[in-house]
């Protein structure tokens, strides 16, 4: 799997991590939701393509990627 | 174990001979676009969210627009050094974070403070993903230097308010290895517990690396012949004095392996090559320029000596810091093929921290470093590697006295007398002045389980 797919398949597991983590009634899965999202931020971060310096500031994950990756295609 | 359970990596990852071969090979150029993004990123929020930095801003007469390059935020952005960031602490009246810390005390896993043997002890807060990312400096030059998933690490340390080994533990856990803690036991007990237990990696300062070793002979125990194949330090240079690095692995029978961290700016470079002679700071969280550490111009060249500045990355306490003077005297590669034979891009600290700069002493007019002398002075037969170097001033003029203790194992034919002018002749020879050298019997100098107190600067009492 290439770094851009890899980069592409993280971000879709963002989104829906965060619909567990806002819409879960659970607080067990909730925060379970939380902290994989915690390590989907940090394999972007590892390929420089994160959206923010640290995941509790990222943007709505529905929201349109704003950041490539450095020496990425895009 | 069942056959069809699954493996922490696939035989690819497994076999890989970098933890990120994406980001450890990444061109100079690229990596450099990325640390720009991730400062000016972090320059805005520091503008925009804590007082001190836009304080710091409005007084140097710029705003985060007018860092546009890496040479603007060189040239721009004001150095900071340990009493800043007291100030940046105590602005913060009940929160002692004053907002660098984005996320807010929810988040908070883990709280630290600094030993504040030099003034105001700083407090630190670590969030899940900050520890994550700290733990992941040390995976990769763990996983560079041969220690993989199955290999099971030694906590020789007592866990406590001092940051520093409890990233190495995140290391190992986010490497997935198996940690075992020596944390509550006493030196012997841990050498029992080792040759019992059989670890493949112990985790220990270097002095205490070699005191576990005088103390295991004492017990009638080898370390030499257990399961040890690495020693992990960090927080003192001794792993990179050739004599005290040669006694550790001779001890141990075991690779020695460091990693250079500060707890003022928490940015860790990891050895990536066990025989490198070096260390790499870890530029997916750091941005490390050298100063002149007389006019704080940043140094240009392929190769060059000064002291090191740091920008970090991470976001939390006291992380997000900008342009922080460590007073760390580091000779840089900007290339580390340079140095050694590598495919890593990122920057090289040959020898790791050589010196610091406000440790400098002056005698008779030559300009000497204390950590320069470790070399010469743990180097003389029949001396050990337990010393201290204590600065005073007399009339004007810096005084340095050496206490050593002498080998326990020390042929009888040397004397003490001998040892100190052997140690004298070396000092004489390599900085060109006489130091007042003291020869101890072994055990007269205390010993430390985390960092040793080496150095004792009485010049202002």
């Amino acid at each position: 799997m290439d770094e851009d797919h890899i980069i592409t398949r993280t971000r879709e597991v963002r989104k829906l991590l965060a619909e567990l983590r806002d819409e879960s009634d659970i607080p067990s899965v909730g925060h379970a939701a939380h902290q994989a999202d915690v390590y989907c931020h940090g394999i972007l971060w590892e390929l420089g393509a994160e959206d923010a310096t640290t995941p509790e500031l990222s943007p709505d994950p529905g929201a349109e990627d704003t950041d490539g990756r450095v020496g990425g295609e895009d | 174990m069942r056959d069809d359970y699954r493996p922490l990596y696939n035989k690819a990852a497994r076999d890989s001979d970098h933890w990120n071969e994406y980001m450890e090979t990444m061109p100079r150029e690229d990596l450099d676009q990325l640390h720009l993004r991730r400062i000016r990123r972090n320059v805005q929020y520091a503008y925009d969210n804590i007082d001190f930095y836009r304080d710091l801003f409005d007084s140097a007469g710029i705003t985060p627009g007018d860092i546009q390059t890496l040479a603007d935020f060189n040239s721009k952005v004001p150095i900071l050094d340990k009493p800043d960031l007291v100030k940046l602490q105590e602005q913060g009246d009940d929160d002692p974070f004053a907002g660098r810390d984005p996320a807010g005390p929810e988040h908070h896993l883990y709280r630290f403070q600094t030993s504040g043997t030099t003034g105001t002890p700083l407090q630190e807060a670590m969030s899940f993903p900050l520890s994550v990312k700290m733990g992941e400096c040390w995976t990769y030059g763990f996983w560079n230097c041969g220690m993989r998933p199955d290999d099971s690490f030694y906590f020789a340390f007592p866990f406590g308010t001092f940051a520093g080994f409890w990233s190495a533990y995140w290391g190992v856990r986010r490497l997935g290895g198996t940690v075992r803690s020596g944390s509550g036991l006493s030196t012997e007990e841990r050498i029992e517990d080792i040759v019992a237990f059989d670890p493949d990696v112990v985790v220990l300062t270097p002095t205490y690396a070699t005191y576990l070793v005088e103390t295991a002979e004492e017990m009638g125990v080898d370390l030499s012949n257990t399961s040890v194949r690495f020693t992990v330090h960090a927080g003192e240079k001794g792993a990179f004095v050739d004599s005290i690095r040669s006694r550790i692995e001779d001890g141990w029978g075991a690779e020695v392996w460091d990693l250079y961290g500060q707890s003022e700016a928490p940015f860790l470079g990891p050895t990536m090559d066990i025989d490198a002679g070096g260390i790499h700071p870890c530029e997916p969280y750091f941005y490390s320029t050298v100063v002149d550490p007389d006019t704080m111009e940043v140094l240009e060249g392929p190769e060059k000596r000064g002291e090191h500045v740091v920008t970090t990355h991470l976001p939390g306490a006291p992380g997000l810091t900008l342009r922080y003077r460590t007073h760390d005297l580091v000779k840089v590669y900007e290339d580390p093929t340079e140095a050694y034979d590598t495919d890593v891009t990122w920057k090289f600290f040959e020898g790791g921290v050589l010196d610091r700069t406000d440790n400098m002493v002056t005698i008779r007019g030559t300009n000497v470093y204390p950590r320069a002398l470790e070399e010469l002075i743990t180097g003389v037969e029949g001396a050990a590697s337990h010393y201290e170097i204590e600065v005073t001033r007399e009339k004007g003029n810096d005084q340095v006295e050496i206490r050593i203790e002498a080998d326990p194992d020390v042929d009888a034919a040397l004397s003490s007398r001998g040892i100190e002018q052997e140690i004298q002749h070396a000092i004489k020879d390599a900085v060109g002045v006489t130091m007042d050298v003291r020869v101890l019997e072994p055990n007269d100098l205390p010993r430390y389980e985390l960092k040793a107190r080496r150095f004792f600067d009485n010049r202002d009492g």
